[in-house]
């Protein structure tokens, strides 16, 4: 089978990575396990 | 400068970050996960030599999208609307500012991002000029293949 290129790989390899942490942060709201700050950055 | 929104939560026991932020109304999320949130050591093993990068633990992958996008499972896809020139000074002055605020509360040791198209990769080629000597970072670009990958190392990387 002629492999995938390298960033095409990456690209896929990230999106993958995208849906899992999704899925996780899904999770965490549903069992009220995200923690959230408001954060006011320093003007430089 | 709008406010930024953190939300902390963990993947496997592995604490993930999404910092929330909006600039001339599109609001973009950028996402902090450990390396190994997402992926087995196997794998990282694997995109580390396929990368010629050497993989530490406390390295965090970066993703950077609207949160449109995040919100309705359509990930990394292009944005309707442009952004002026002046906007995009502004998301890349934001980016560089959650960067150095991340690596302040987590001492990482490593970023690694892959750009989603060249349009991107200028952007950051750009950014990579303009703010990796400021913050005494130093970024190995145009990784893979299509050279869309980067390694960004902070000074806490452990040689």
């Amino acid at each position: 089978m002629k492999s995938l290129p390298q960033a095409t790989k990456a690209k896929t390899a990230k999106l993958e990575a995208m849906k899992k942490i999704k899925a996780a942060y899904g999770k965490a709201q549903k069992e009220g396990k995200v923690k959230s700050y408001l954060i006011s950055p320093i003007q430089a | 400068m709008t406010n930024w929104i953190l939300q902390d939560f963990d993947v496997s026991a592995i604490p993930c970050q999404i910092i929330e932020f909006s600039v001339e109304g599109h609001v973009y999320i950028m996402l902090f996960n450990r390396v190994d949130a997402a992926r087995t050591q196997d794998v990282i093993s694997d995109k580390a030599n396929e990368l010629g990068i050497e993989y530490r633990e406390n390295s965090y992958e970066v993703k950077f999208d609207l949160k449109d996008n995040f919100d309705s499972d359509r990930f990394f896809e292009k944005p309707e609307a442009t952004m002026s020139v002046t906007g995009m000074r502004t998301l890349g002055s934001i980016i560089v500012d959650l960067l150095e605020f991340h690596y302040s509360n987590s001492n990482a040791e490593a970023y690694l991002c892959v750009a989603e198209s060249q349009k991107l990769r200028r952007f950051y080629d750009r950014l990579v000029k303009r703010y990796a000597e400021k913050l005494e970072f130093r970024v190995k670009k145009h990784l893979g293949d299509e050279g869309l990958g980067y390694e960004i190392t902070t000074p806490s990387y452990k040689s």
